[in-house]
């Protein structure tokens, strides 16, 4: 019986996923549960297993295709079903030393024919000399000659397709300059000698991030603001606590987990941050749901650290520290990457100073924090980094500046203006300047 | 190890399991006394008696009946046929009744019948003694059609069918019965019903055939092998259950393929397997599936040039497989 | 057979008790009233097709009851034997399923025309209803009880159409030649569909071509119980000890070919109303009743019965599943 597996429905709000990569080929036996693919839904990878055991006919989708749910991806033949074996005792036995070449035996030419109703002496069979008949098929035609564009064979447009060839830039060998399968096979083989461009294959995860930030950008109208942070009584706090710390957590403290708790704040005085829009209403979200970006090798990926707010900075840092593993080592689950409320994401670790991130689709911000760098600032009060009042209208009064070396991040934050506007998100990032500037050293 | 002919290799499968089970019977005309008109039955009247071998009246629907009627007490019946072109008469008892027993009784009943019915020209036979009709059965479900080209084959093939419990049309192409000589081991073996054969591997183009003209194909791949293009032959064996999975492999490896048979082309076997091909391996095709077949006209007449233009022939393969090849 | 036998005893004279007879007689009107049921159900649409057996009751009856006495037959029936298969012991429930096409059907569980494929229980074999195919089979079987040493003798049933086939001819041919265990039966109505006897044979007798075999034929009253029932007996032991017999029984066609066919075209009122003076239920009655062998009130006891057990088995046939379109796929070959 043939069954078609069809993408099943893994997540709540999966719709899609790419059909990664074939573990079987066509032909092969199969184990009912025996995996059959790797599948990748919003960049985490699964493997899809077989619902019955069989033979696997052949794909209906190739590998890197993005399908939705429910998308026949292959046939397979159960083997229950298999039609019409004779009933042959259990004494039969294969026989040992016959070679198929021996076995297909040979046709006499010489001896004389069996008569026509059977034995007997028919007359002499003379092998009288084969005339060519006309073959009755028409003759085969040349495949490019007789068509205006060039004609590809179903064989040569499925392995075109496989391995990303342009047909266009081939020339056949076959009958009237055909495209044979062989000319498509030495291309394969040959590939990216001599040519001027490089065509590189769209990963599964390359190609879920250009679509989602495709998407974020059409949908939603993105502002942008940005804060100087003094850190220096951070970092000097920092400093002084984490050796302990790490002694007694077991993980690093990094300067993240302080982040993630100043934005939690922030998220909470200031709750448009945390919402999403919904068409005819903004969504705003009880429980806080951190996306952390971690850079990867293929791409990056963000796990979320789900109800932030309940969480101890020992928790942050532990849960930044272990999500970040399972990302590098390309474990994680759907379960990690989904339903993120706020993203925050690291640029500062690339020795970034500012940069214009994407709200991720369905949020209402993204904050970056930036590479903590030391500059001269200039302030009049303790704890202000307004620009003096350099000179007054008497141009008498001349307040001196005060000059210091301090550490500061830039923060950037990229919002959805539908949301919020300007004064609340520099609202939201004045708590979270706050917060972090709140550190006794 | 020795060296058998086609009818000593059917001679033998018939043989040893009437040796080795009682419920087997044989029954045609000319099988006994005579030994059948192709020797195919020689000696088993001395060896296993009247009551097992019995020459029939000349009925051949009567013959198929009876058969079938010793198949529904259990008995395993091998009906002769002498000529493929005398089974019409049979047509009725064989395709109408006994295809349909097992199907009709939901079960009850079962029909452990073989017919075996010599076939096929290039013997001077003329229209009737030359006839192909395989597509009739072919066509037909709850019957099996099985049609070997070799001595291995035969006797493997003919031993499965006759344990098998269903009707089994055995085709003898009677131009192998003695033009065809090879290796049959000594010990006990049977081959599975439902099986084709890569007689001859390849990469550049499949030939499918069956029968007679397999052999020519075999010919034709062996002198194109020494031209550097590399054929694969596939061998039937049997016609019904056709051996999907080995034919779609083959057009998957190669992406070429050309069907070989003696039969009438229209509606033969031929138009079956490149129906298949077109629906499961069109990705893999990288040419036309070619036909090669006996001319749409009623059998191969007896003078030896219009016998000559009508079957296919060694040199004719050859042709259509260069031509295929530099497609 | 012959000879003069006392009212009222002709059963006793053939072997037959007074229980047999009263089970004989309320079978025939088990028949009677199911063959006219399923009339009713195919005027209703109900039953695609329906076809009768009246007037072949007592040659049906007669012929089974010995055989079942016998208790070493095998029977190879056509498509109009309705009351051998009752007698057999097919049940008026299985016959309606039958004929309904239901799941459930012992024949072919609804797939084929009523009551063909294979009952083997109760020892039937009807492949279809190809006119005489069946003939070749029945002789190849009765050989292979042969063969196998049984002691069985094979029941073959047909009726004047299918002596013309070829395949009759053939199958007592070979029969004739093995001296193969067989009583060919045919149930002579002198119509195959529209064709009279005439048109379809240049003898009188069926019966007569037997001898151009090799064995001999009889030919009896089909509607006299008990002529055929004494008939069989004897020709059951023939078959047993030397070889095939041909039993040609004379019965009425009391009901077009089938409830798709108008015999008026072809069968004048006087001719149908001279039939019917034939009918084999009517003289079983009679033969009963005048003697006392039942009283009238058992009769209408009977009849009575015989409704109950049609109304019955309709009621159980309708609400019966039909077999499920999952099921096309199997048996198209033995596994």
């Amino acid at each position: 019986m043939r069954v078609t597996v069809e993408l099943p429905q893994v997540g709540e709000s999966v719709v899609e996923g790419i059909l990664a990569r074939w573990l079987k080929e066509p032909g092969q036996l199969v184990q009912l549960y025996e995996p059959l693919a790797e599948i990748v839904t919003d960049k985490v990878t699964m493997e899809l297993p077989s619902p019955v055991s069989g033979r696997i006919l052949r794909f209906l989708v190739e590998e890197g295709a993005k399908v939705p749910v429910g998308t026949p991806l292959l046939e397979i033949e159960t083997l229950s079903d298999t039609p019409c074996d004779s009933a042959l005792s259990g004494e039969e036995a294969q026989p040992t030393g016959v070679g198929v070449s021996e076995r297909v035996g040979r046709l006499l030419e010489e001896e004389r024919p069996v008569g026509p109703t059977g034995g007997g002496a028919p007359p002499e069979a003379e092998e009288t000399a084969i005339r060519r008949a006309e073959d009755e098929g028409a003759p085969m035609k040349g495949g490019a000659a007789l068509v205006e564009k060039p004609w590809y064979s179903p064989a040569v447009r499925r392995l075109a397709r496989e391995h990303g060839i342009d047909l266009e830039t081939l020339s056949g060998t076959g009958l009237g300059g055909r495209v044979t399968k062989e000319d498509v096979l030495a291309a394969i083989a040959q590939r990216g000698v001599h040519t001027e461009e490089e065509r590189v294959k769209i990963t599964p995860i390359r190609r879920l991030i250009a679509e989602n930030m495709q998407r974020s950008v059409r949908e939603i109208p993105q502002a942008w603001a940005m804060v100087e942070v003094d850190v220096t009584d951070l970092v000097l706090y920092r400093e002084r606590v984490k050796e302990d710390f790490q002694r007694r957590e077991g993980v690093k403290l990094t300067y993240l987990p302080f982040v993630l708790q100043a934005v939690v704040e922030g998220l909470k005085q200031h709750p448009r941050l945390n919402a999403r829009w919904a068409g005819e209403h903004i969504i705003l979200r009880r429980r806080i749901h951190l996306g952390i970006a971690v850079a990867t090798e293929q791409g990056l990926l963000v796990p979320v650290i789900r109800d932030a707010d309940r969480l101890s900075l020992a928790g942050l840092a532990r849960a930044v520290h272990e999500l970040t593993q399972r990302a590098r080592q390309h474990q994680l689950t759907l379960e990690d990457v989904q339903g993120a409320t706020f993203t925050v994401n690291n640029t500062g670790a690339l020795g970034v100073v500012l940069s214009r991130p994407i709200v991720p689709p369905d949020q209402a911000g993204i904050l970056t924090m930036e590479a903590i760098t030391q500059r001269v600032i200039v302030f009049t009060d303790r704890g202000s980094h307004t620009l003096p009042k350099v000179m007054d209208e008497s141009l008498s009064s001349f307040v001196a500046p005060v000059f210091s070396v301090r550490y500061c991040m830039n923060m950037c934050l990229s919002f959805d203006h539908r949301i919020l506007d300007g004064a609340e998100a520099a609202a939201f990032l004045q708590t979270v300047k706050q917060r972090l500037e709140a550190f006794s050293p | 190890m020795g060296e058998k002919s086609v009818i000593e290799a059917i001679r033998d499968a018939m043989r040893e399991e009437m040796r080795r089970d009682e419920r087997v019977i044989v029954l045609g005309e000319d099988v006994g006394a005579r030994g059948g008109v192709f020797l195919a039955t020689q000696g088993f009247l001395e060896e296993f008696g009247e009551a097992r071998v019995i020459d029939t009246p000349l009925a051949e629907a009567s013959i198929v009946g009876i058969a079938l009627g010793l198949a529904l007490k259990g008995l395993r019946p091998i009906a002769e046929i002498q000529f493929a072109d005398f089974a019409w008469p049979a047509f009725n008892q064989l395709l109408g009744e006994a295809a349909r027993a097992c199907y009709g009784s939901f079960g009850n009943v079962r029909v452990p019948l073989v017919v075996r019915i010599p076939y096929g020209g290039g013997i001077r036979g003329g229209l009737y003694h030359s006839q192909n009709m395989e597509a009739y059965f072919f066509h037909t479900p709850g019957i099996k059609v099985v049609a070997p080209a070799t001595p291995y084959d035969a006797k493997g093939l003919l031993k499965a069918a006759i344990r098998d419990d269903n009707p089994v049309v055995f085709l003898e192409h009677k131009k192998t019965y003695r033009l065809v000589r090879g290796d049959v081991p000594e010990g006990e073996y049977v081959l599975p019903l439902g099986k084709a054969e890569v007689k001859h591997e390849g990469s550049q183009v499949t030939v499918i055939s069956y029968g007679l003209v397999l052999h020519y194909c075999l010919q034709a791949a062996r002198k194109l092998a020494s031209e550097g293009i590399s054929v694969e032959v596939v061998d039937l064996r049997t016609l019904r259950p056709l051996d999907r999975e080995t034919i779609i492999g083959s057009v998957q490896k190669t992406g070429k393929v050309l069907i070989v048979h003696e039969d009438n082309k229209t509606g033969g076997i031929g138009a079956e397997v490149a129906a298949i091909l077109a629906e499961e391996a069109f990705e893999f095709l990288d040419a036309p599936i070619r036909r090669l077949c006996g001319p749409d006209v009623p059998t191969m007449p007896f003078a030896p040039p219009l016998e000559e233009a009508y079957m296919p022939t060694t040199e004719k393969i050859v042709a259509a497989l260069r031509e295929l090849a530099a497609y | 057979m012959e000879g003069v036998i006392a009212l009222g005893r002709r059963h006793e004279a053939v072997g037959l008790t007074h229980e047999e007879l009263l089970s004989l007689y309320a079978t025939m009107v088990l028949v009677r009233t199911l063959d006219e049921r399923i009339l009713v159900l195919n005027r209703q649409g109900k039953a695609p097709i329906g076809i009768s057996c009246q007037g072949h009751e007592a040659a049906q009856m007669g012929s089974a009851w010995a055989a079942l006495k016998d208790g070493r037959c095998f029977f190879f029936p056509y498509y109009r034997d309705l009351a051998l298969k009752v007698t057999l012991g097919v049940s008026a429930y299985e016959v309606l399923l039958s004929f309904l096409g239901k799941a459930g059907d012992p024949f072919s569980n609804g797939r084929q025309f009523p009551l063909q494929g294979a009952d083997l229980r109760r020892r039937i074999i009807q492949l279809s209803n190809v006119v005489a195919a069946g003939l070749p089979q029945a002789t190849g079987y009765a050989w292979a009880c042969q063969y196998l040493g049984e002691e069985t003798v094979v029941l073959a049933y047909f009726g004047d159409g299918a002596t013309s086939e070829g395949e009759c001819h053939e199958a007592m041919n070979f029969a004739g030649i093995h001296r193969v265990p067989i009583v060919f039966f045919c149930e002579n109505n002198g119509y195959a569909i529209s064709v009279p006897q005439r048109k379809q044979m240049a003898i009188e007798n069926v019966a007569t071509r037997a001898a151009a075999y090799g064995f001999s034929g009889i030919v009896v009253d089909g509607t006299d119980l008990f002529e055929v029932y004494e008939a069989t007996r004897h020709a059951i032991e023939e078959a047993r000890a030397k070889g095939p017999i041909l039993i040609e029984a004379k019965v009425e066609r009391l009901s077009p070919h089938t409830t798709d066919d108008d015999d008026r075209r072809y069968r004048s009122r006087e001719e149908l109303e001279q039939a019917r003076q034939r009918d084999p239920l009517q003289r079983l009655r009679q033969y009963l009743l005048q003697d006392g062998l039942i009283t009238s009130e058992q009769d209408t006891a009977i009849w009575k019965r015989a409704r109950q057990q049609v109304e019955d088995a309709t009621q159980q046939a309708e609400k019966a599943p039909y077999p499920s379109a999952a099921t096309l796929w199997e048996h198209v070959y033995a596994s």
